[in-house]
C-alpha cells in the first residue's frame, strides 16, 4: 500500500469510519467508564494499545492463522494485551486503573478491537494495519475524551479535576450518570452525522443490511472473498 | 493431507498461539509484580500513617490468638510507633477501629474503618472529629472521652474496641499496659409515671387541682406556691390507642419545667425512646417545641409529644394569672 493510502486509513478512523459515533462500536465501555474526562482518556488510550498491538500480531499472522480457528485465536491474542495492558496500568497508573475497573478486562470483549482484527487486520499488511489500529484508537480515544469532557464539565463542573464551573452554581448531576451518558451519545451522534451530511456523505437512512454502518466495508470485503 | 489441513494445523496453531500468549504474560507478571506489590504496600502505608503521623514504613507483628476483637498489628520500622486495628460489636454489626500508638502507648490518631451504625447517631462516632478527641489519651485515661448522647452503645462498643487496641499495642511492643475497664452504661428504661407521681416529681410542693377545665384538658394543677402549673395533655402517637398521656409543668414565665409520660404505648425500641428522659428533658427550659428535634425513626412519636406539649403551651396563656408573677 502506498503512503497516501495509510494516511488516509489513520484519518478514516477519526471521523469517517469513527467506531464509537459512526460505526457504533463499543458502546457499553463508551457510556460506562466516560463519566471523567480522564478515564475516557485512559481508556481509550488502553484501548488503542490493546488496538495496535492485535492489528500488528494478527496482520503478521495472518497467513498462519486458519479460517477455523481465527476468532479463538483473535481473542487470545488480544486477551494477552489486554492483561499485559492492565498489569502496565496496575503498576504505573494504578489511579486509572482503580477507575477502569471491570472494564479493563473487558476490553477483551471490546468489539472494535474484534472487529478491527476481523474487518482489517486480517486482509491487510502490517503497516496498513498499525494504521488502522491508530486511526481506530484515536476515534476511540477521541469520542471517549470529548464525552467524558461534555459529562464532567456539565455533571461535575470540572475538566480533568479542574474547576470550570463555579462551585456556587448547581452542577446537572445526571450527566455523570447513566442517563447522561445516553443524551451526550446521542447528541454526539447526531453532530458527527451532521458533518458527515455536509461533506455531502448521507448517513444511511435504511434498516437493514444495507443501512448498517459498516455495508461499505462489509462490501469491500465480500469482494475481497469474505466467507 | 485433508485431515491435517482441516484438523491439525488449526489446534496446533491455537495451541502455540496461547503457549506464545501464556510466556509473554509470565514475563509482564514478573516484572510489574514487584511494582504492584510496592504500589499497595505504599497505600496501605500510607492509609496507616494517617493514625501515626510521620510513619513511613511498616511491618506485619504476630499476634497471640487470645485476644478477643485483634485484627491487626503493624510496628513502625524506624521505632516510632504502632498501628494496630480492633474491631468490637457496635450497635449493628462490628466496627472496626484503626488506632496509631506511639512507642510509649500514647494515641496518636483513631479512625473507624468500618462500620454500619446508624446514620445520625452512632455514625458520628466514624467522624474524623470524634476520633480526634483521643488523640494524646493513654491506657489509663481514654474512658474519660465523652460518648455522644444518643449512641451510647456505639460509644461504649468504640472503647471496647480501643481497650482491644491497648491490649494488641500491649502485645506487639512488650510494654506491659495498665487499661482501665470500660464500665458499660445501662440502657436507659422508659419509666412510666402516674399522675400523683409526676406532679409530685415536677412540683416538689405539693399541687391542687384546678376547678376548672382549661383549654379542653381536664386535669389542670397548680403548685400550693402558685410557682408552677402542671397539665395532663394527651396526643395521638404511633398507634390509635392508648393516647400517649404527658404530665407538663410550666413555671409563671411559661418554661417548661419538666415533662413526664404517663401512658406511654410506642413501639419498643424506636418510638418509647421519645419517652425516655434523655429525649423529654430537652424540653426543660423551653417556652415553645420548635428547638426540639425529632428523633430519627421515632417521628411519629416524635411529633406526638411535641403536639401533646403544644396543647399544654397553649393553655398556659389562660391560667397563667392563678401564677404567682
Amino acid at each position: 500500500m502506498s503512503k497516501q493510502s495509510n494516511l488516509k486509513v489513520l484519518l478514516n478512523g477519526i471521523i469517517k469510519e469513527n467506531p464509537v459515533l459512526v460505526l457504533t462500536l463499543g458502546t457499553c465501555p463508551t457510556l460506562a467508564v466516560t463519566s471523567l474526562a480522564v478515564n475516557g482518556l485512559g481508556m481509550g488510550l488502553a484501548a488503542t494499545a490493546v488496538l495496535l498491538g492485535s492489528n500488528i500480531v494478527i496482520s503478521l499472522l495472518r497467513k498462519v492463522i486458519p479460517d477455523k480457528v481465527r476468532i479463538p485465536s483473535y481473542i487470545v491474542i488480544i486477551a494477552g494485551f489486554v492483561t499485559v495492558v492492565s498489569f502496565l496500568l496496575e503498576a504505573y497508573v494504578p489511579d486509572i486503573y482503580e477507575a477502569l475497573g471491570l472494564f479493563l478486562p473487558l476490553i477483551v470483549v471490546n468489539c472494535i478491537i474484534l472487529g478491527r482484527a476481523e474487518m482489517f487486520a486480517n486482509k491487510n499488511g502490517v503497516v496498513a494495519s498499525a494504521c488502522d489500529a491508530i486511526g481506530m484508537g484515536l476515534g476511540f480515544t477521541l469520542a471517549l475524551l470529548c464525552m467524558g469532557s461534555i459529562r464532567e464539565i456539565l455533571g461535575s463542573g470540572t475538566w480533568f479535576g479542574l474547576r470550570i464551573i463555579p462551585e456556587s452554581v448547581q452542577t446537572m448531576s445526571i450527566m455523570t450518570l447513566a442517563p447522561g451518558g445516553f443524551f451526550v451519545f446521542g447528541c454526539l451522534i447526531a453532530l458527527v452525522n451532521s458533518i458527515l451530511m455536509r461533506k455531502g456523505k448521507k448517513p444511511k437512512q435504511e434498516i437493514g443490511c444495507s443501512g448498517c454502518p459498516m455495508a461499505g466495508k462489509c462490501a469491500e470485503a465480500a469482494e475481497g472473498g469474505c466467507k | 493431507m485433508k485431515f491435517v489441513k482441516d484438523f491439525v494445523v488449526p489446534v496446533v496453531v491455537l495451541t502455540v498461539i496461547c503457549v506464545v500468549v501464556s510466556t509473554a504474560l509470565v514475563f509482564t507478571y514478573q516484572a510489574t509484580k514487584p511494582i504492584i506489590d510496592e504500589a499497595k504496600n505504599a497505600e496501605a502505608n500510607s492509609a496507616r500513617a494517617v493514625v501515626l503521623p510521620g510513619a513511613t514504613d511498616f511491618e506485619a507483628v504476630e499476634l497471640p490468638s487470645d485476644i478477643e476483637g485483634a485484627v491487626d498489628a503493624y510496628k513502625e520500622t524506624s521505632g516510632l510507633g504502632y498501628v494496630v486495628t480492633a474491631s468490637a460489636q457496635g450497635y449493628d454489626g462490628p466496627i472496626n477501629l484503626m488506632v496509631g500508638f506511639d512507642a510509649e502507648g500514647t494515641i496518636t490518631g483513631v479512625k473507624m474503618l468500618e462500620h454500619s451504625e446508624t446514620p445520625g447517631f452512632g455514625a458520628k462516632l466514624a467522624e474524623d472529629s470524634y476520633g480526634a478527641g483521643y488523640v494524646g489519651k493513654t491506657a489509663s485515661d481514654y474512658t474519660e472521652v465523652d460518648g455522644i448522647s444518643g449512641a451510647t452503645i456505639t460509644s461504649t462498643a468504640y472503647k471496647k474496641a480501643l481497650g482491644t487496641a491497648f491490649e494488641l499495642y500491649s502485645a506487639a511492643s512488650g510494654n506491659s499496659v495498665d487499661i482501665s475497664e470500660v464500665v458499660e452504661e445501662p440502657e436507659e428504661e422508659l419509666v412510666l409515671y402516674t399522675v400523683d407521681d409526676a406532679n409530685a416529681a415536677l412540683v416538689p410542693g405539693g399541687v391542687t387541682k384546678y376547678e376548672q377545665e382549661v383549654d379542653k384538658i381536664r386535669e389542670v394543677y397548680i403548685a400550693n406556691d402558685k410557682s408552677a402549673v402542671t397539665m395532663v395533655v394527651t396526643a395521638q402517637g404511633y398507634h390509635e390507642d392508648p393516647l400517649i398521656r404527658l404530665v407538663v409543668a410550666l413555671d409563671p414565665t411559661g418554661a417548661i419545667i419538666g415533662v413526664k409520660p404517663v401512658d406511654f404505648a410506642e413501639t419498643e425500641g424506636i418510638g418509647d425512646r421519645v419517652g425516655k428522659p434523655s429525649y423529654l428533658d430537652q424540653y426543660i427550659g423551653q417556652t415553645s417545641t420548635d428547638s426540639v428535634d425529632a428523633l430519627g425513626g421515632a417521628t411519629v412519636s416524635s411529633n406526638a409529644v411535641k403536639k401533646a406539649i403544644d396543647k399544654a403551651l397553649d393553655a398556659f396563656e389562660l391560667v397563667k394569672g392563678e401564677l404567682a408573677a
